[in-house]
């Protein structure tokens, strides 16, 4: 199991926690926490080692488009970019949705 | 020779393999990856099939290709179910023949994959007490009362079980991902990448989404 953990200074609040995707091979779990720190702090746990650079990429990528000051926690199954990617962007439709019924 | 995602593929040795592919030192040196592959979810063109190869450790797994020529041999996922039997000191064993049984009287179409289903195939020991246990299920279209059957099927069990759901020209979904989340969104891995889906009508269809 290795853990990987990057911070960014994030300036747009979200509305509320959210938890998309699914405990198994080739998928992730993301889990989404507002934080009141102006910061963005992700924690990859994952079981494939070696991939710090692509978590990297990914994260960034996903940052430069969103700014969220939230704690992020993904727990890894071996997910490809693509997927995580996806995670990603479904985890913070459902943290800004203003909707009441999600 | 049809060859599918999840199928085993046999060949003479790494000079089979197309030379546009990195060939990794331990690739030749290993007998999990110099004679045998893994189709991987790509699209097959000009008699090229896209393979995975799997060496020791979890990160010694590289993609390669493979002319159809090269190939020797096909294992479908659906033809180790028959193999199980010959597995009886392996941890997955017991899980895996209660599952046979279970999915058997079912009548679904279905095969283990991931490393289980590289053991059944190869003769080869990849696994350890810790594999997960990965099956594909083939089915012609998604039916929520009998996925859901499945799912409790597997909740009796002591091992994770991860299955996808494979669908004909659609791709594959993972069982969990489609219970927990039809009307929410769950991807669907096609062989030009992963899409987010819902269930609209009764139908799968793809949510627009800025990634």
């Amino acid at each position: 199991m290795q853990k990987l953990t990057y911070t960014f200074p994030a300036s747009k609040s979200i509305n509320r926690p959210a938890h998309v995707g699914v405990v198994g091979s080739g998928d992730l779990e993301v889990l989404v926490e507002p934080s009141n720190n102006n910061e963005a702090s992700f924690e990859v746990r994952t079981g494939i080692t070696g991939f710090q650079e692509t978590w990297k990429k990914v994260i960034e990528r996903f940052m430069s488009q969103n700014d969220i000051a939230a704690n992020i926690t993904i727990n890894d199954f071996g997910a490809t970019p693509g997927v995580v990617s996806i995670r990603l962007a479904q985890a913070v439709e459902v943290s800004t949705n203003d909707a009441t019924n999600n | 020779m049809e060859v599918k995602v999840h199928d085993i593929v046999k060949f003479q040795g790494v000079e089979s393999l197309e030379k546009s592919a990195p060939i990794p030192e331990w690739l030749g040196e290993t007998a999990s990856s110099k004679n045998f592959g893994v189709v991987r979810r790509m699209a097959i063109s000009n008699q090229i099939v896209p393979i995975g190869l799997r060496g020791t450790t979890r990160d010694q797994r590289v993609g390669s290709f493979i002319k159809k020529d090269n190939i020797l041999d096909v294992i479908k996922p659906t033809e180790l179910v028959e193999r199980i039997d010959l597995y009886k000191e392996q941890s997955y064993y017991s899980s895996l023949k209660k599952i046979r049984d279970e999915f058997n009287g079912m009548g679904l179409l279905w095969g283990p994959t991931g490393s289980v289903g590289f053991e059944l195939a190869t003769s080869i020991i990849v696994t350890s007490e810790k594999s997960d246990i990965d099956l594909s299920l083939f089915l012609n279209h998604v039916d929520y009362d009998l996925l859901k059957e499945v799912d409790g099927v597997l909740d009796c069990l002591d091992r994770r079980i991860d299955v996808q759901i494979e669908l004909p020209e659609i791709g594959a979904i993972l069982l969990k991902d489609y219970l927990n989340n039809a009307s929410s969104g769950f991807i669907v891995r096609t062989q030009y990448g992963p899409q987010l889906c819902k269930v609209d009508s009764g139908k799968i269809k793809p949510v627009e989404m800025v990634i």
